[in-house]
């Protein structure tokens, strides 16, 4: 099989590109896991927050209120910062590294009670943290309470334990949930993490090889060379699948690993995940092979590849969850093969193991496979066209 | 007596274990075309790429218009042209352009850049093709391009490396002629080459070279006389008997006597009409024979006695 | 020799389709695809408010409150009261919640997996609990209101027993809600997501190393033909590297500034700082990816290893910076601090942050300085091996 022997050969050429991409997969993926696994533990108040205060008053007022978020709260407490510590503190909470900063002015006991504290208590929180919009609110609420309680005729230290002692009762509110949807798991988010790396090896490597082989002499060269059009695609296609396989294996392989070594132990849903990971396989192969139609040298390859699989995980999911996305985004997501494979993953989550096979799961992967399945073949038409005609 | 305008003593170049060139030494006068044959691999473009500081060496010294030759002899690199065995040129710039950014690196005037451009895009035939783009040109006329970008400006002396590999016999041709005008201007002129009839019909003195040695040096006229031999006849015959060959071999000036499945193959070393000597001999016998053709000594047989290979193995 | 070197690798450069595609065309893309993606959270807030439909079960009797004159007990659902009066449909008016009273718990179940409700709350004789779908804002909103009910009825009934003439009061104090806290902000105000766009643009400066190693290619000898006929000719090698860079550098900052105009124009999403600052930052990023591709083709000869390492180097770097995973800058900042210095991507990204967001402080001047040293230094680097006028082996 001189042909499907020389595409596996011509893999070795591309080690250097495995690396890179195998290497951002495995160092940022269990990062992106690790972020994400707590931020679904806070939306909640499952866990706590990080909150610094700068508490510039020092009074008993700011003191209580400190003291109130510190029965729920991870909570660092500073007496002054400097301006460039103040830029630090939220450059960690646009970042996520802290979730909250409170900075209470001097005097803000004084306005407190005059009920006008404008610019004596400010804070800083992420825009995109919910839990920080909440953790506002609950601010609010507790200096609401504690104003009443003081214009009821308490004085402030009755005020400020009243007031932190019925928002404790009231924090021990019965709430169930009926079920635990969406709440991506480690290997959830590995698998969804995994469609870059995957995706763009996928299209880079089948991409390139294809184009080689498409060289003007060398395809010349393998047209005369006395097999059937048939047989020559046919052992290319096997080709590439054992490559694509290979990497997809590799890669969930890396998944398993990580997981383990991070204490998973529950791995029912794991055939699921290696299903639909398979279902963008042929996805990515069918991209490659569209891209090399196009594409005449590996550089050009590269950079079709770059923009379709980098734009793609944006706009799909893959680094911005879904949640974020506008409905016209998420609309236009629905014509894009990653999409159905983010969808795929996610039903798996919110869907316990017997269940997850279904009218819908087969749907998500069907699509997948129609997907590549038609960029498969506008990129035999192509190649057809173009070997009829000598091009 | 013409000067030196290249002068190599004892070069050697080694990569690792392998001797590339093995205390090569060569003379190029003012005004020749040397032309410096070896089959490949004998050190050929090593010597090139040596001579040009492109390469360091080993052992040696390199002299180019009488100085010393180094990287930092922009003064010599200026009255030097090269065109190199693979096409090199700017494949994004056009067939103008081309040889307007080479040129450019050694004529700084604007005005006089322009002319020397026109003169080698007549020169090369390049004229109609000036804004076409290194692709769209066919491969006799891409070696075109690459001779013009090399010599726009001029040089003095000249290196050409296989300028005629993988191109038609007119554009070759073409490529001889344009060599030997260069030359009747002035330049001197290096050629490289394991074509030997190119060789033969344009250099007016041959290196010959191989595993990096000078194994033999001069015209073409005097390597061949060096031989032994200096007329090969074959004759198509179908008798062959070991008495006959002998009694050929005792003919006057005939050396040597060999089969060559239904031809026979005789040698001779010098002596005039050898041939009507041989033909007079068979009749004698009467002995009938077909096809009788004679050969010169060639550049192949005088590197076929020096080395024991063809020059094309 | 300088500009004739200078304009020739301009034509050069800029004809190959490839370069200009990837180097231009990709950002824009990219940029686009953000914007689609999350543009308008770059305007808008996120959290920005919207009515939760919620539902509502009451099993068992009602609180009693008191009894009638003909004996027979007064029931109040006070919960219920106060659900209703923060439902409707006007956001003027701050409605928080649209209520569905359930006559069981069996129907609201079935309404939030028809998903027509956020969660219900359940009075099981004045007991209150909440059921929700999953966790999330609008379940933490709908808990929330539940918990505030709660304070406010056990600070009521507080206020009653210690101080019952302050009770009327209290409780008009109680519908008043204020808004203690104020954000604090820079003075810029520039959304987070920005930083997606400032990585964007360090991957795209980045990018530039391929214009470079592409320049490169006909001035080496060990390299391509070209150059071993660019190297047999006079000339400083040297001047003509710093020709051949200073073009790429002039076409990747245009390239680099059309994708700024883009964003801030066609986009309309602004950096939050003057444009002149933000081009010149711009040109240094661009610089500083050409230097590295200078880098790049003076020690890589093999084409395979100059088409990956430009790629490998920009990606890795970009992804350090936070292209891919937000807050991956700031995780470097906190442990390994050092790493955010010598990554050209993270000194860029936090140069354009910096200044977008505080403006020109102390630690804008000092990526500006590092990106500076850093191209100095992979310059001068570049030219030292450079200099090695001829080759072993060619």
């Amino acid at each position: 099989m001189p042909v499907f022997k020389a595409v596996i050969k011509s893999l070795k050429e591309y080690r250097s590109m495995f690396i890179v991409y195998f290497m951002i997969f495995a160092v940022f993926g269990p990062m992106q896991a690790n972020a994400q696994i707590g931020k679904n533990e806070k939306m909640f108040s499952e866990s706590s927050l990080r909150v610094t205060v700068i508490d510039q008053d020092d009074s008993e007022l700011s003191r209580g209120l400190t003291d109130y978020l510190e029965t729920n709260e991870e909570v660092e407490v500073l007496r002054t910062v400097s301006d460039r510590e103040l830029q630090n503190l939220n450059d960690d909470v646009n970042f996520e590294q802290k979730d909250y900063v409170l900075l209470i002015d001097q005097g803000f006991e004084d306005k407190l009670l005059k009920g006008d504290t404008k610019d004596s208590i400010q804070y800083i929180k992420n825009g995109q943290s919910a839990s920080g919009y909440l953790m506002t609110e609950k601010i609010d609420t507790y200096l609401n309470y504690l104003m009443v309680y003081l214009k009821s005729g308490y004085d402030e230290s009755s005020a400020i334990r009243n007031t932190a002692e019925d928002m404790k009762e009231a924090d021990e509110s019965q709430v169930s949930i009926l079920e635990n949807p969406n709440m991506e798991d480690r290997m959830s988010v590995l698998f969804r993490f995994d469609a870059y790396s995957m995706m763009m090896m996928l299209i880079v490597f089948s991409g390139s090889l294809l184009t080689a082989l498409k060289k003007k002499d060398i395809a010349a060269r393998i047209r005369v060379g006395g097999t059937s059009f048939r047989r020559r695609y046919g052992e290319l296609i096997l080709a590439l699948l054992t490559m694509a396989v290979g990497v997809t294996v590799l890669l969930i392989g890396f998944t398993v690993l990580d997981s383990l070594v991070h204490g998973v132990t529950d791995f029912t849903k794991l055939p699921y995940y290696v299903i639909n990971a398979f279902a963008a396989m042929f996805v990515g192969i069918g991209i490659g092979y569209f891209v090399s139609t196009i594409a005449k040298e590996d550089t050009v390859v590269n950079m079709i590849a770059n923009m379709i699989n980098l734009s793609m995980c944006f706009l799909c999911g893959v680094f911005v969850g879904l949640e974020y996305l506008s409905d016209a985004v998420i609309r236009v997501a629905h014509f894009m093969p990653l999409y159905w494979y983010i969808m795929g993953n996610q039903w798996i989550v919110s869907t316990t193991a017997s269940e997850i096979m279904s009218t819908t799961f087969a749907t998500q992967l069907g699509l997948q496979l129609l997907f590549a399945a038609a960029f498969f073949m506008a990129g035999l038409i192509i190649s057809k066209k173009k070997e009829v005609y000598n091009v | 007596m013409s000067e030196n305008i290249v002068k190599v003593d004892s070069l050697v170049k080694r990569y690792g274990e392998n001797i590339a060139v093995d205390h090569f030494s060569l003379e190029v006068k003012k005004g020749e075309i040397l032309g410096l044959l070896g089959p490949n691999g004998s050190g050929k473009t090593t010597t090139i790429n040596c001579i040009l500081s492109l390469l360091n060496y080993d052992k040696g010294s390199i002299e180019v218009f009488g100085q010393k030759m180094s990287p930092e002899r922009f003064d010599l690199k200026r009255r030097i042209g090269v065109v190199p065995q693979n096409v090199a040129v700017l494949n994004a710039l056009t067939v103008e352009e081309n040889i307007d950014f080479f040129c450019g690196l050694y004529i700084k005037d604007k005005a006089e850049r322009k002319a020397c451009i026109e003169e080698a895009l007549e020169f090369t035939g390049l004229t109609e093709f000036r804004k076409q783009k290194p692709k769209k040109l066919s491969g006799g006329l891409l070696r075109r391009l690459n001779i013009a970008c090399g010599i726009a400006h001029k040089p003095e002396l000249i290196f050409f490396d296989e300028p005629t590999v993988a191109v038609d016999p007119q554009s070759r041709n073409a490529i001889l002629e344009g060599i030997r005008k260069m030359n009747e201007q002035g330049s001197t002129v290096i050629y490289t080459s394991h074509y030997m009839e190119e060789v033969e019909e344009l250099c007016s003195r041959i290196v010959i070279m191989d595993h990096g040695k000078n194994e033999a040096e001069g015209t073409s006229q005097s390597l061949k006389s060096s031989l032994r031999n200096r007329e090969t006849i074959r004759i198509n015959m179908p008798v062959h008997e070991k008495e006959l060959l002998d009694q050929i071999r005792n003919i006057n000036h005939v050396y040597d006597v060999r089969i060559d499945e239904e031809d026979v193959i005789i040698k001779c070393d010098g002596g005039e009409h050898n041939l009507v000597h041989i033909l007079n001999f068979l009749s004698e016998k009467q002995l009938p024979f077909g096809r009788v053709t004679t050969e010169l000594p060639t550049l192949n047989d005088v590197f076929l006695e020096i080395t024991g290979k063809e020059l094309r193995d | 020799m300088f500009s004739h070197i200078f304009f020739y690798q301009l034509k050069n450069i800029s004809r190959k389709f490839w370069i200009i595609g990837w180097n231009l065309l990709f950002p824009l893309v990219l940029a686009t695809a953000f914007h689609f993606g999350f543009g308008s959270m770059i305007k808008d807030d996120p959290n920005t408010f919207h009515i939760v439909p919620a539902g509502y079960v009451t099993l068992g009797d009602y609180e009693t409150e008191g009894m009638q004159e003909d004996g027979t007990l007064i029931h109040t659902d006070p919960y219920g009261e106060m659900l209703e009066s923060i439902s409707g449909g006007d956001e003027e008016k701050k409605q928080i919640i649209l209520l569905t009273r359930y006559a069981s718990e069996k129907e609201a179940n079935q309404a939030i997996l028809d998903q027509e409700i956020k969660g219900y709350y359940l009075n099981d004789g004045g007991e209150i609990s909440l059921k929700v779908l999953s966790t999330g804002t609008d379940s933490t909103i709908l808990s929330q209101i539940m918990k505030q009910y709660k304070t406010s009825r056990s600070m009521l009934e507080r206020i009653a027993k210690d101080h019952p003439d302050k009770l009327s009061e209290a409780i008009s104090a109680l519908s008043d809600q204020n808004e203690y806290l104020e954000q604090h902000t820079f003075g810029n105000g520039v959304s987070q997501y920005l930083q997606y766009f400032f990585a964007l643009l360090a991957m795209s400066s980045l990018f530039g190393s391929w214009i470079s190693t592409e320049m490169m290619y006909p001035m080496c000898a060990n390299i391509s033909d070209c150059g071993k006929r660019f190297e047999s000719a006079p000339g400083n090698r040297i001047v003509a590297v710093l020709a051949g860079t200073l073009a790429g550098t002039l076409l990747q900052g245009i390239s680099n500034i059309i994708v700024v105009l883009y964003i801030q124009y066609v986009l309309q999403i602004s950096f939050g700082a003057a444009l002149v600052d933000i081009c010149l930052i711009m040109f240094l990023g661009s610089a500083l990816g050409i230097g590295f591709g200078v880098f790049f083709g003076s020690v890589f000869k093999k084409e395979n290893a100059r088409v990956m390492m430009p790629l490998a180097f920009s990606m890795v770097c970009s992804f350090m910076s936070g292209l891919m995973v937000g807050f991956m800058k700031q995780v470097v900042e906190d442990h390994v601090p050092i790493l955010n210095r010598i990554n050209p991507a993270s000194v860029f990204t936090d140069s354009l942050y910096v200044i977008s967001n505080y403006g020109k402080t102390d630690r804008f001047y000092t990526d500006v300085m590092i990106m500076l040293l850093m191209i100095a230094l992979t310059l001068g680097v570049s030219a030292c091996i450079l200099r090695r006028r001829n080759y072993a082996s060619i």
